[in-house]
């Protein structure tokens, strides 16, 4: 029987580490030429390499997962802005929303794995100035 | 071969909702930007539009959740139409 390969970067089952996440569509595309179909990624790495970097790593991940991330995210802005919205800097709190937004719309428009990777940094990286805000607060 | 089949069809479907969630994701996003660019005194509007973002994204109904983000888009794109008129007003005012 003849090996199925991608129509487009010409992978097959055979040539992947973690083959069992390794799947063509009915159209006959990977799963990488799948998402740069939908997303329009295009990074000229090597179809291999894109396979391990997205795929090889793990499971993949559900959209469930990801508003349960982006939900987290937002509960902490919401939070940031309780705290901050009685001081006199209403400024620096925008300021603050908006360098967030333009870094949830740059994670959001990675590649999935790493974009889902980026939205933790990010969640984090909040959590963490929730925390310096509520001490802040406190004194 | 069915199953497989099923499967991939499956994640087919699931990866380009996730890929239609990050897009209006990325659109939510930048408009609520905007308005913080247009208008300096939008605090609590951001505030209250992140609530409703949040409650939407937890409807379990996809027609809700799907009508959800296509208001909270329309909404923000009303708000930035009011501010640039706004603007446009204030400019002639000077004039």
């Amino acid at each position: 029987m003849k090996e199925k390969r991608c129509k487009k970067c010409g992978l097959s089952v055979n040539d992947v580490p973690r083959p069992e996440n390794f799947r063509l569509s009915e159209e006959g595309l990977c799963n990488i030429c799948m998402m740069e179909k939908y997303q329009a990624v295009i990074d000229g790495k090597d179809p291999l390499q894109r396979f391990i970097d997205e795929w090889a790593v793990g499971e993949p991940i559900s959209k469930s997962e990801y508003i349960k991330e982006v939900s987290k995210i937002l509960s902490i802005l919401i939070e940031i802005i309780k705290e901050k919205e009685n001081g006199k800097d209403l400024k620096e709190v925008l300021e603050i929303l908006r360098e967030s937004f333009s870094d949830l719309t740059k994670a959001l428009s990675h590649k999935h794995s790493e974009s889902f990777k980026d939205l933790i940094i990010i969640e984090e990286y909040l959590k963490s100035l929730l925390n310096i805000s509520k001490r802040l607060n406190k004194k | 071969m069915k199953e497989r089949m099923k499967k991939n069809n499956k994640e087919k479907i699931e990866i380009k909702k996730i890929c239609k969630l990050r897009q209006n994701m990325i659109e939510i996003l930048s408009l609520m930007t905007e308005i913080i660019e247009k208008d300096k005194n939008s605090l609590n509007y951001i505030k209250d539009k992140l609530i409703s973002l949040k409650e939407i994204l937890a409807f379990e109904n996809k027609e809700n959740f799907r009508w959800g983000l296509n208001f909270i888009k329309e909404t923000l794109r009303r708000r930035i139409k009011c501010l640039e008129k706004e603007e446009n007003g204030n400019e002639r005012k000077k004039v």
